[in-house]
């Protein structure tokens, strides 16, 4: 492991005592998830998030990304999506993507990625558990987590029926 | 709502149109995004005309090109249930792409007076079903896979398959299944079909109905539910050549934007005025690799109707209806010269080898290439010829086709023209197109100025000469070179920027600082026009404008790019 990661990562460890940050003081690594097409836009706990279908089938959320911090132009991400009551099972997907120049405050951003929703009917309405998170060298993940409220957009699927 | 409803129902992906064909050992079943390296099929391009109607469903034709044995061709793409599906026109996409197609005027006029031929200083230019059940297990309640729906559609058998997601290895349950079905689809690369399959979609499969030959493939339309255009890319990683072109005509109700890729603005200093052609790719890849390789240059925005007459034009229509409302009976040599009129569109070929013997001792291929040729006179009478029901084929194959492509240009407010090429390391999104109501209309046109700065000491081929660009920038050079070309240090994009359904969007690149210090420093070292020559003798030739329009070598092929692009 590099010397450098390492010891980001033992930094990180001690802000967050459990290899979970959520956005630490600047000069830290962070990573922040949020939502968005085409900008990056935080998520709050329990924000409301649309729905969006594409023409060929299927319902996904924009997510989008921000870190800041950490070294490569293409982090390795996982993308976590299950129903916030655990109903269903989660929803993994692992992304590497090359991330945006850095911004004025140092957050490199992956904008307008495509979350997939599986079973999205009776999802709506329910808060979904979306979780992002990034290995760090040492083992340990450094994640980004919200619970938000799934709304069935401009073409909503079919009412639950259960 | 049977549990395999709904996950039909509830399928992922929203970039299910995952076109994608297999051509290992076993087969160069191509077509769709991806084709096996090994195997000489020529994937050429990409293009795909996407509409958006009114109460947002979706439908999208889609090229195919596909060269090797017919008998191997298999095309799938995973779908949402079961969409419409019918035969579009390869000369729909042809007339379209010409009639769309960037061009970059530059008008010349001289100042001054050459030596040397005076005629060379006059004119000049810049060069210029049946639905069933089937599976492994027969007796088990629940067969892994059955038939949504099946049918014929133009040269092609198409079967859209539901796979249980359940099943324990869904994607080889669905490919054996085609296999064992005729479909002649192999194993290698699959595995990119399990995400879209494991969430509940199905698989829609298309072969080539014995008799036709791979010449017979022609773009295929899809009508799907409402939603948003997306190109399924990521299953084209597998094997995709290196910056392949996508070309995407996106119909809507206002200019289409990349919602999740870039917006790439091209810096046009770079673009070979001289000769666009030669440069224009290797400028959009160059600008692509700068936004992450996931980036569209717009290339035209503007009303569609205008194109609807290019696709298929009232000269046409009107003189098919008049064919078609007269009575041939007895003269069917006639009729077949004027079928021949639209010999150029797909699928008169196959509706005449359906509908058409050809006399003793003429070999087929040469007869239908030219039934005409072999025709003894226009009056003949062809015994065993039915005028009404080839007339009813040619309609239904060939002129159908193209009038429903007119028809999605007349009844969309607004075209946008998008292209980009990729790589298989940067087809890690799908793409996915959504609809600005600020951005106005593009034009494909450019337009410059080039001014040759003439002396009597130097002949006009040497002279030093500057071209002014829309937008305001000035570029000297000498001669027919022109100064710069995507492999320099120049930025491709003058801007890259992600837009949203409404604004201009957010710049999250601007070259436009370097670009101007580059040119400006670029420009200091390049003579002017020697002094000292006669002022006087200064004539201004006519303004000369040569309009490049050029298309694109879409190659699309083989072979699996590992190697990631170089980023400026």
């Amino acid at each position: 492991m590099r010397p450098a990661r390492a010891a980001l990562a033992l930094a990180l460890l001690a802000l967050t005592g459990a290899g979970c940050a959520e956005a630490p003081p600047h000069e830290s690594a962070a990573i922040e998830l949020g939502t968005g097409s085409w900008r990056f836009e935080p998520l709050e706990d329990g924000q409301e998030v649309e729905l969006v279908r594409g023409a060929q089938g299927g319902w996904h959320m924009w997510i989008s990304v921000r870190v800041r911090g950490l070294e490569g132009d293409a982090l390795p991400l996982r993308l976590t999506m299950q129903p916030a009551d655990e109903s269903a099972p989660p929803s993994e997907t692992e992304i590497r993507l090359l991330l945006d120049p850095a911004d004025d405050e140092g957050w490199r951003k992956l904008v307008g990625y495509t979350g997939i929703v599986n079973e999205p009917s009776c999802l709506v309405g329910e808060l979904m558990r979306v979780r992002v998170s990034t290995p760090m060298d040492d083992g340990t993940t450094m994640a980004s987590e919200r619970d938000v409220r799934v709304l069935g957009g401009a073409y909503p699927p079919e009412p639950c029926s259960e | 709502m049977t549990r395999l409803t709904r996950l039909r129902t509830s399928a992922l992906f929203v970039s299910a149109l995952c076109a994608l064909a297999f051509a290992p050992e076993r087969a160069s079943a191509c077509g769709g995004f991806f084709c096996d390296s090994s195997q000489p099929v020529n994937q050429q391009a990409e293009r795909i005309i996407f509409a958006q109607e009114a109460d947002g469903s979706v439908t999208a034709v889609i090229q195919i090109q596909y060269q090797g044995p017919s008998e191997r061709f298999a095309w799938m793409l995973p779908v949402a249930g079961s969409p419409e599906i019918s035969v579009s026109s390869d000369a729909a996409f042809a007339r379209l792409q010409g009639a769309s197609n960037p061009v970059y005027r530059l008008n010349t006029r001289v100042e001054g007076s050459c030596g040397g031929n005076p005629a060379s200083d006059r004119g000049g230019s810049a060069g210029g079903a049946d639905a069933g059940a089937f599976g492994d297990d027969a007796g088990s309640m629940e067969p892994p896979v059955s038939v949504v729906d099946r049918g014929f559609v133009g040269p092609y058998d198409y079967i859209v398959i539901s796979i249980d997601p359940e099943a324990p290895d869904v994607v080889e349950v669905g490919l054996e299944w085609l296999r064992d079905n005729g479909y002649d689809v192999p194993t290698m690369g699959a595995d990119v079909l399990r995400p879209y399959l494991e969430s509940g979609m199905n698989l829609l499969a298309f072969r080539l109905v014995k008799g036709n030959d791979a010449g017979s493939i022609r773009p295929v339309r899809l009508s799907f539910g409402p939603g948003l255009p997306s190109i399924p890319l990521r299953p084209t990683a597998i094997a995709t050549q290196p910056d392949m072109g996508i070309l995407v005509w996106v119909l809507g109700p206002s200019r289409a934007v990349p919602a999740n890729y870039r917006d790439l603005e091209l810096n046009e200093a770079l673009i070979n005025w001289l000769n666009p052609g030669s440069t224009y790719d290797a400028v959009v890849t160059r600008a692509a690799n700068e936004a992450n390789g996931q980036g569209f240059v717009t290339e035209m925005a503007g009303p569609a109707a205008p194109l609807a007459d290019v696709i298929w034009s009232d000269a046409e229509a009107t003189e098919w209806a008049s064919i078609r409302a007269d009575d041939w009976t007895g003269r069917e040599g006639q009729l077949l010269f004027a079928v021949a009129r639209f010999a150029q569109l797909d699928g008169v070929r196959e509706v005449l080898q359906t509908h058409v013997t050809p006399p003793d001792g003429v070999p087929e291929d040469a007869f239908y290439d030219c039934v005409s040729c072999y025709l003894d006179g226009t009056e003949a009478d062809l015994p065993g010829l039915e005028p009404t029901a080839l007339l009813d084929a040619m309609q239904a194959d060939v002129i159908d086709p193209m009038a429903e492509t007119r028809a999605l240009f007349l009844e969309s407010p607004t075209m946008t023209r998008l292209y980009t090429t990729m790589s298989a390391d940067e087809m890690t999104v799908d793409p996915i197109f959504d609809f600005n109501d600020t951005l106005g209309d593009y034009s494909n046109v450019h337009v410059a100025d080039r001014i040759i700065e003439c002396s009597p000491s130097i002949r006009r081929f040497e002279a030093p000469w500057r071209v002014e660009l829309e937008g305001g920038e000035t570029v000297r050079g000498l001669g027919n070179t022109w100064p710069f070309d995507a492999s320099g240090e120049m930025p491709a994009n003058a801007r890259i920027r992600r837009v949203g359904t409404s604004g201009e969007g957010e710049v999250i690149e601007d070259n436009t600082a370097a670009i101007a210090e580059a040119l400006t420093e670029h420009n200091a070292s390049v003579p002017g026009a020697p002094t000292g020559g006669t002022a006087g003798a200064c004539s201004a030739s006519p303004g000369s404008s040569s309009a490049v329009g050029f298309g694109f070598a879409l190659a699309f092929g083989l072979g699996v790019f590992a190697l990631r692009r170089r980023r400026a």
